[in-house]
């Protein structure tokens, strides 16, 4: 129940005292979609589907990296700098439960911003949204995605105190990110060699080939799906080690039976 | 078994040992009140820091408690600006606001007309109060704070020592303080720390016994009397004799009355045996 409360707290926070998250994460996405599409025209691409169908991808991709990237660890980071964390933490509140909420409001935050992109597509661009299990398997696909681009974002959160240079880090991976995977540009015009690393980087697929399953071509990307998973085993293992070095209270005591009061 | 146990601990930064224990071994029992005193920069919030494990140490720190047993306030708390009292309340206390548990705690430490407050708008002396209701909420079995009061007036202060003192009496406190009229109304024993090292820990009686303090007989600085067998500390503006039995108090209080001699009495006063501790270690002493 406690996390429950700190999930929602989290929620009302980000989403609506820190203005410049809301920018980011919801309304940025939606503007580029709109310059975008709108300075080119929603043109068809074939097999009945159109630029906006595509580009909601690229959109849900520039929404998610801010959000993971910079917004989560620089979340992290700051109440580590500030004192907040160790305060929550002789409160006697479980680290990982504290990250773990911020990685669900997070994620939530990032569903919220994708349904927005595909109810302001659908409703300006007329976007074709698919049924049944090419839906589904989209939203799974898309969550993987999300958690793995958030698990990124809670070891840059623990690898520093500092939050510029979380900000500074967080920024140029987001930058890095965006043009390597086909943010700013089209993803086919980059040079064979980075097109070749960026296979082994899980963002990629959702910005380029996550459309194969919206247009019903595949159904489960499986080189996405397993590669995803064994980075999230990695990261995993990173971040407990990082959480046993950053929260070292939190593990310092031991039960030895009740303690009378 | 103690609560907590340090043994051989010191802590060094930036090549300078800033907590040297190492020939010592501390043990922090069930029931313990301890205050901790000594000069600025002579390792107490280090010391607390180390039997938090939020400090790098070299030594050995056994703690048979577990986290939620332990209530914990710094001198500084921070809290998130951007949250409100009541939302750090319910995360904290893990329980709706209209829970009669917080009602009670609201009205207990002052804190009703917070409650929609921005943690950022508070003065220091509402922090605080509002710490100490987090911190003992779940009725943790060890207390330790941390130089709680500090900057904050007079009345402030004062309530939330009396505070202290209804909750603790049946709890295992560690209390940083520069006031040492907080040590005395809280702790039964001392911690004197100097320059990272231990000057002393032992129960006030048993410190009192060792140096053969009765009581602290204290006159203006600048007064003319002469006593030569009897200890005395100066401060800035007093000089304060040791006495070491009621039958020597006696007889210095007479001869202040006979010469007539303004003075205070105190019996076992800490600050007294702070000095005189602290100056006799030094070989100050005069």
């Amino acid at each position: 129940m406690r996390y429950l409360r700190y999930i929602w707290i989290e929620l009302k926070v980000i989403l609506l005292r820190i203005p410049i998250v809301l920018f980011f994460s919801i309304l940025f996405p939606l503007m580029m979609m709109v310059i975008v599409v709108g300075s080119t025209g929603n043109i068809e691409i074939g097999d009945g589907f159109h630029l906006s169908d595509k580009y909601i991808m690229i959109a849900s991709g520039i929404g998610l990296i801010p959000l993971c990237l910079v917004s989560l660890p620089v979340s992290i980071t700051a109440e580590r700098e500030s004192g907040v964390m160790e305060r929550y933490l002789l409160f006697g509140i479980n680290p990982f439960a504290i990250l773990g909420s911020k990685v669900v409001v997070h994620m939530m935050i990032a569903i919220i911003q994708f349904v927005l992109v595909c109810v302001f597509a659908k409703i300006v661009f007329s976007l074709t949204i698919p049924g049944g299990l090419a839906l589904i398997s989209f939203i799974l696909h898309y969550l993987l995605a999300a958690i793995f681009t958030l698990s990124l974002g809670v070891m840059l959160g623990l690898l520093t105190e500092r939050v510029q240079i979380v900000q500074v880090a967080g920024l140029a991976l987001m930058f890095s990110i965006l043009a390597l995977t086909g943010g700013f540009n089209e993803y086919s015009t980059l040079p064979e060699g980075v097109q070749n690393a960026m296979t082994y980087f899980p963002v990629k697929y959702l910005m380029n080939d996550f459309i194969n399953i919206w247009f019903t071509t595949d159904l489960i990307l499986e080189d996405f799906v397993q590669m995803t998973l064994l980075y999230l085993v990695v990261i995993g293992v990173v971040i407990y080690m990082l959480m046993r070095k950053t929260f070292k209270f939190h593990y310092s005591f031991q039960s030895l039976g009740k303690i009378d009061k | 078994m103690p609560l907590v146990e340090l043994q051989q601990v010191s802590v060094v930064k930036k090549d300078r040992i800033i907590l040297d224990l190492k020939n010592v071994e501390i043990s922090i029992e069930k029931g313990d009140k301890i205050g901790i005193i000594g000069s600025n920069g002579s390792g107490k919030t280090t010391m607390i820091r180390v039997i938090l494990n939020l400090i790098n140490y070299k030594g050995t720190v056994h703690r048979h408690i577990q986290t939620k047993d332990v209530g914990i306030q710094m001198q500084h708390n921070q809290f998130s600006d951007l949250m409100k009292v009541k939302e750090i309340i319910s995360l904290v206390c893990n329980c709706s606001l209209a829970d009669s548990r917080i009602q009670e705690g609201l009205q207990r430490f002052n804190l009703q007309k917070l409650v929609d407050k921005r943690l950022s708008y508070l003065s220091g002396g509402e922090k605080q109060r509002l710490t100490i209701f987090l911190v003992i909420f779940h009725n943790p079995a060890l207390l330790i704070f941390d130089e709680i009061t500090s900057g904050l007036d007079f009345d402030s202060r004062n309530s939330i020592i009396k505070l202290i003192q209804s909750l603790t009496s049946d709890k295992t406190l560690l209390i940083v303080s520069h006031y040492f009229e907080e040590i005395e109304k809280l702790a039964d024993k001392l911690l004197i720390l100097d320059d990272g090292k231990l000057l002393a820990f032992d129960t006030i009686e048993n410190l009192c016994e060792t140096h053969q303090f009765f009581s602290a007989i204290s006159i203006d600085r600048d007064v003319a009397f002469e006593n030569s067998s009897l200890r005395f500390v100066q401060t800035d503006s007093q000089k304060i004799f040791m006495t070491k039995n009621q039958e020597e108090e006696e007889k210095v209080m007479e001869k202040l009355r006979h010469d007539n001699i303004p003075f205070t009495y105190k019996p076992k006063d800490i600050k007294t045996l702070y000095t005189y501790i602290r100056k006799q270690t030094q070989r100050e002493i005069v």
